[in-house]
């Protein structure tokens, strides 16, 4: 269940990621606890100066899950967003159902694809009431 | 006086010995006491007392078909069956079945070695046939795979499987049922039915995936009264180019704790073939002194036992190493094993074994040269059938208690306590002392063995005996420790003792008995499984 | 399978031959059957693992104390039915064989195997 607060909170954050790299980061994502970011995707790199802890992966999830996103995510709070291709999304979104945790915003970027993978944008954000802050 | 199966008389057990000559023909079906005689248990410490099971009738099937056939038979006429393959089982019960009156199903005649293969390594054979008929198949026609055989190879694969023995080779061979592949069985109903791959019609991978798809019956098929197997497959080692030996001995009575950790890695890496472990101080059971300190009630202090292995100049423990593959890969083992040991305990000592190419000479198998003690028997150990063995049995044989222990040796320190004193009050050899070693037989645990023998014509003796066999049980299972294979006298002691929550898993088991042998014809009590026509 | 099968009968009928040659058919099969059966407990070799005698020969000379040869193979003096009561009811750590597994016939042939055994 998403509080009204929570709702509120993502709700200014989900407008203010574009549909590009620049515009995601520009718009200081007001909410968001950390950023993920795919460095398959051209342009990832230049995403130096963001507001919040970002963790950089390419292709696979496997060990920022492992390493960091598992711990932090049996702990309540803790919104995340992310500028990846699809499948590093399927493979979150499916940990993050078991953590009980939802994707909430989701938009596919004018990206080029990369191995025939689509660039995506969206937020994880807390779900079942033993994760929500 | 001719004994008669449960709930028949004398004219209705003739019926039904009519039936089965009919069945497999006159020279098949026997139940005089002469022929009757070789089936009762001759290890039995209740030989010649009210307690001794003994069957009414034998018959001997030539071929699945007739399997089928006797078992329509025996439920027609509710007459329990007791499967044998080649009935050895000794210190486990023998031929004898769970209920008096059975009649023995004997398959000592379905000895054929159906497939060899040395590509995909595994064999497929019958219930009747020994150590001894798939080790001559396999050296006939010169084909590179290697059996593991238990202790006297006269017995059957598919039986010691069944009963769950173990060998002397590689982990994943020794444990027999662990390493079967593939079930053929006749049902309680007579319906065949077969395992894993064998279930698919035209499928050629019956021995190399045991599982097929959906849930696995092949577990209650081993110590089980579900049918009766007739076809078993094996995975078979491929023939090893080298097998080389090696000693290490550790100073100290705690030494063991970190020994059996290297032995568990090494063994669980699967760098080592079957390992033994033993005490030095062992040959000093023969001075009262040692023997008294060894056997000391509570059982004695480290710094005892240190003191007396210090008087002795010997070692604590040893650890027989063997090691088989290429000549280079096992050389590379033993020196990891014997470096990995040796930099982690103080005063730990590595001593070369014998080391060959494989097969080996007739000279190499004596082990005549191993520079020293050792108790591996060499032709085990390269999975060569013997009866060589035989020269342990003392008096008229023996029973067998090997309860299951952790692989810890702390845990090895608790039941040489916990079982030597609960045996001091029985005059036997100390089966459990403090230099007792344990035996790594099964893959992947430990035991320790209780297996005092028994005198045909001592009824006082083998009463002693008796009771010392339940009473270990029982000691043991307030410790955790449970029995791996009973003689059927000893079978619902021991299964009484895995209890967790009510005895559910005996419910689940005898639940699906009473599904699947409604009539309770196959091996009624085996495993402690009792159908509804037998439960009290 | 067929070319397997050939091999095998080859194979045996081989190592059959030489003694074949002289024996009459029930010496034959009673040497075949005394190999496979009573050899490995009660054969002349050495025992496993640096023992001088295999068990049942051990346990023989010990019985006898040089009064009878240890080794059946030996021995004169046993007929079918002197080993039918030790085969069928064993003896000491000699366990019992039933007939499905050594019939009367295959006793026989031994005994008649054992008489020429001992003469060699």
């Amino acid at each position: 269940m998403i509080s009204r607060r929570d709702f509120v909170k993502w709700g200014a954050v989900v407008p203010a990621l574009g549909t590009g790299w620049h515009g995601a980061f520009a718009a200081a994502p007001q909410g968001l606890d950390a950023m993920l970011v795919d460095t398959r995707f051209p342009g990832a790199l230049d995403v130096a100066d963001a507001p919040v802890p970002v963790l950089r992966f390419a292709g696979d999830v496997t060990n920022v899950w492992y390493d960091r996103l598992d711990a932090r995510w049996r702990r309540p709070g803790f919104v995340l967003g992310g500028i990846t291709g699809s499948d590093a999304l399927f493979v979150l979104e499916t940990l993050a159902t078991h953590q009980g945790r939802r994707v909430v915003s989701r938009m596919a970027l004018d990206l080029p694809r990369v191995n025939d993978v689509q660039a995506m944008r969206w937020i994880i954000a807390p779900h079942h009431k033993s994760v929500t802050a | 006086m001719s004994i008669l199966p449960p709930d028949m008389d004398e004219s209705a057990f003739a019926a039904f010995l009519n039936d089965l000559r009919g069945a497999v023909g006159e020279d098949w079906v026997w139940s005089s006491d002469t022929d009757m005689f070789p089936y009762r248990d001759a290890f039995s410490p209740v030989w010649n007392t009210p307690e001794e099971i003994q069957a009414s009738s034998a018959v001997a099937p030539a071929d699945v078909a007739q399997v089928q056939e006797v078992v329509r038979i025996a439920k027609r006429h509710r007459v329990p069956l007791h499967p044998i393959s080649t009935g050895k089982n000794f210190g486990y019960g023998g031929a004898s079945p769970n209920v008096q009156g059975s009649a023995v199903l004997d398959l000592k005649r379905m000895d054929r070695v159906i497939e060899v293969n040395e590509e995909r390594n595994y064999c497929l054979v019958e219930p009747g046939v020994s150590y001894f008929d798939l080790y001559r198949h396999i050296q006939e026609r010169g084909l590179k795979v290697m059996i593991d055989c238990p202790d006297p190879g006269w017995g059957s694969p598919v039986g010691n499987a069944l009963d769950r023995g173990v060998g002397y080779t590689m982990p994943q061979f020794r444990d027999h049922f662990g390493a079967h592949c593939g079930m053929e069985v006749v049902l309680p109903d007579g319906e065949l039915m077969r395992t894993g791959m064998g279930a698919m019609p035209g499928a050629d991978s019956w021995q190399e995936y045991p599982y097929g798809f959906g849930p696995d019956p092949s577990g209650l098929f081993a110590q089980g009264n579900f049918g009766v197997v007739t076809k078993m497959g094996f995975r078979l080692m491929p023939q090893p180019e080298y097998y080389r030996t090696g000693l290490v001995r550790v100073p100290r009575r705690r030494d063991l704790i970190k020994l059996v950790h290297h032995v568990n890695y090494l063994s669980d890496s699967g760098m080592v073939s079957e390992v033994r472990f033993a005490s030095p101080l062992s040959a000093l059971l023969g001075d009262p002194d040692f023997a008294a300190l060894a056997t000391k009630l509570g059982g004695p202090s480290d710094a005892e036992m240190d003191a007396a292995a210090s008087a002795a100049g010997l070692h604590s423990w040893a650890i027989d190493l063997q090691f088989l593959g290429p000549e280079a890969a096992t050389a590379a083992q033993w020196e990891y094993a014997r470096d990995r040991i040796l930099s982690d305990i103080p005063g730990a000592e590595a001593l070369d074994g014998d080391h060959f190419a494989l097969p080996a000479t007739e000279a190499q198998l004596e082990n005549d040269t191993q520079p020293y003690p050792t108790a591996i028997r060499r032709k085990g150990a390269l999975g060569i059938p013997s009866l060589g063995i035989w020269e342990i049995v003392r008096d008229d044989g023996h029973v067998g208690f090997f309860p299951v222990l952790p692989r810890d040796g702390e845990a090895v320190f608790e039941m040489q306590r916990v079982l030597g004193d609960a045996s001091r009050e029985y005059p036997l050899p100390p089966y459990f002392s403090a230099v007792t070693a344990p035996l790594f037989w099964h893959s992947n645990t430990f035991q320790m063995v209780f297996a005092p023998s028994i005198r045909r014509d001592d009824p006082e003796h083998n009463a002693m005996v008796h009771r010392a066999m339940k009473h270990m049980v029982a000691v043991a299972a307030e410790h955790g420790w449970g029995d791996y294979r009973a003689a059927p006298i000893y079978q619902d002691d021991v299964a009484a003792t895995y209890s967790f929550n009510g005895g559910a898993l005996r419910k689940f088991l005898e639940a699906m008995k009473d599904a699947v042998d409604p009539d309770g014809i196959i091996a009624p009590g085996r495993g402690g499984v009792w159908p509804a026509r037998f439960r009290p | 399978m067929k070319v397997l099968f050939a091999s095998v009968l080859l194979g045996a009928a081989l190592s059959l031959s030489v003694a074949a040659q002289s024996e009459d058919p029930q010496v034959a099969h009673g040497r075949q059957v005394f190999e496979r059966q009573c050899a490995p407990c009660h054969g002349r070799g050495p025992g496993d693992d640096r023992s001088p005698m295999l068990p049942g020969t051990a346990a023989l000379a010990e019985k006898y104390d040089g009064a009878r040869p240890a080794a059946l193979e030996d021995r004169s003096d046993l007929s079918a039915p002197v080993i039918t009561l030790f085969v069928r009811r064993g003896s000491g750590a000699m366990p019992f064989f039933r007939a499905s597994e050594l019939s009367d016939a295959d006793i026989a042939a031994i005994a008649a195997y054992l008489q020429t055994s001992s003469a060699d």
